[in-house]
């Protein structure tokens, strides 16, 4: 661990001494009485040591080392002022430095890439030509281009019509142009035709364009032509009939009719629960499920399972909740049963009704009707329903 | 004469304020980290130094420690501090 006492012995320069004599103890305690500062002092050998001792200090010892009849030799200088007599004899490596210093300090000054984020290809390659014709190419002065910034900006916008924006960034020595691309409606679809989405009578037509084929009170199947998207108009010159493709649009409602159904058994299986139950409770954390405790004995032969979780405090943690899980396997007696006729028809009605709140159906014009078939009670329901049946289709070839 | 009356005045002093006496007289402070440091201040000089043994002076008597790869890590002239694997520690002729 380097402490401050080393780093000042670095900055004033130390060293590395083998100290040879009888009374090595002697001389440790007259260096430190003397108030020098020694560290790591280390024994290699009967009458040996090695220690580490500040330059400045090493000058003051050598009439204590006489007078322990010692010998010393300096082992090997370290820090700063040694490391700095070092480099002073080289001359090449400080020109070179400098001149390193020099090139890397021009180079960091300018632009030496440019990266074009957002065109490519033929585009790209106009855009780096007009930038390079405003200025902005590889060399350019980094000053330069903060201060021609906002001006290249504006003058590129101008001669790139295919960018909706365009903004210029300096990164290091790498000049970054963001261009979002002009993004173009697709062209419109040129004729097309109302046909119909669903069986029904017509009550209601409205053509905004195109030529209606229908009229209300008309009875139509699903994919029946409603309304043409083909105008045939007479030229006035020559009275021939010449086609023009046009996008048909328009409103036509209709009464439609569904049917719907519901099928339910009149005999059905029905556990009768046992005194017999094993509950088992778990901790989900992740992926890993530990076992918490069990309650009874797990039931053999029939049975049914249910499983109760609940999510702890979830916070921020959005992939590992922790969860508590509640297994109940409870014994059952399965026994046959024949449903009443009312039960019948009240789960029939709400399988309906379901179905109904799907197609967003009232029930009030409609008609039940009911019939067995074997074990089973069939329900139909036919629904009438006021609704647009205009579907758009790509345009079909007809007459005049 | 009584144990009172031999007792220096700092002592007493130090005694009175609840003070370590080391603060206040020089009295050696032995603090050793595990088994690998030993710090001894207000010692009184190295006796014998090796990589085995190392005894120190102190006013009170010599301390002895011996172990293994002993080092001075430092060496001050009221501090030294020990490093190496670090197995007896004894307390030699105290009085």
């Amino acid at each position: 661990m380097v402490n401050l006492a080393q780093v000042v012995s670095f900055l004033t320069g130390y060293v590395e001494v083998l100290v040879r004599g009888a009374q090595l103890e002697k001389l440790l305690n007259l260096l430190t009485n003397s108030g020098l500062y020694l560290w790591d002092v280390k024994h290699l050998a009967n009458g040996v040591i090695q220690l580490k001792i500040r330059s400045h200090g090493f000058l003051q010892i050598r009439r204590l080392i006489r007078h322990t009849h010692s010998t010393v030799r300096i082992y090997r200088k370290r820090g700063w002022p040694f490391i700095r007599r070092k480099l002073g004899r080289r001359k090449m490596f400080w020109i070179g430095a400098v001149a390193f210093m020099a090139l890397l300090f021009y180079l960091s000054s300018r632009v030496l890439f440019i990266k074009v984020d957002g065109f490519a290809g033929g585009e790209r390659k106009l855009l780096l030509t007009n930038l390079s014709e405003l200025g902005l190419k590889p060399g350019m002065t980094r000053r330069d281009l903060y201060a021609k910034k906002n001006l290249i900006e504006r003058e590129i916008m101008i001669h790139t019509p295919g960018a909706v924006w365009l903004g210029i960034t300096v990164q290091g020595v790498v000049a970054e142009v963001k261009v979002v691309k002009r993004k173009t409606a697709p062209a419109p679809l040129l004729g097309c035709d109302i046909i119909a989405g669903h069986d029904g009578v017509i009550s209601k037509l409205v053509v905004v364009r195109g030529v209606p084929v229908v009229k209300e009170g008309d009875t139509v199947a699903r994919g029946d032509l409603l309304i043409s998207g083909a105008e045939w108009l007479k030229d006035p010159e020559t009275d021939n009939l010449v086609k023009y493709d046009v996008n048909a649009s328009g409103i036509v409602e209709a009464k439609t009719w569904y049917d719907l159904e519901a099928i339910e058994p009149k005999i059905v299986w029905r556990p009768v629960v046992k005194t017999d139950r094993h509950i088992g409770y778990k901790l989900r954390w992740g992926r890993k499920l530990w076992s918490i405790g069990v309650i009874g004995q797990k039931p053999f032969g029939n049975y049914y399972w249910v499983r109760w979780h609940r999510h702890l405090y979830q916070g921020r943690n959005l992939f590992d909740s922790v969860e508590i899980i509640k297994d109940t396997w409870q014994a059952v007696n399965w026994s046959r049963m024949v449903r009443s006729r009312r039960e019948i028809e009240d789960a029939a009605r709400a399988e309906i009704d379901s179905k109904l709140k799907v197609l967003n159906i009232s029930r009030n014009s409609s008609s039940l009707t009911w019939s067995e078939e074997g074990n089973f009670v069939k329900l139909t329901l036919t629904c009438e329903k006021q609704e647009d049946i205009a579907m758009i289709s790509p345009r079909m070839e007809r007459g005049p | 004469m009584s144990e009172r009356k031999r007792m220096p005045i700092m002592h007493k002093l130090a005694n009175m304020l609840d003070i370590p006496l080391d603060m206040v007289i020089d009295w050696p402070r032995v603090t050793l980290s595990g088994n690998r440091n030993l710090t001894v201040i207000n010692h009184r000089g190295v006796i014998e130094y090796d990589q085995e043994l190392i005894r120190i002076n102190t006013r009170f008597g010599e301390l002895k420690i011996s172990g293994t790869g002993l080092t001075l890590l430092s060496a001050l002239k009221d501090e030294v501090i020990v490093e190496g694997k670090i197995q007896h520690v004894e307390l030699v002729d105290w009085r």
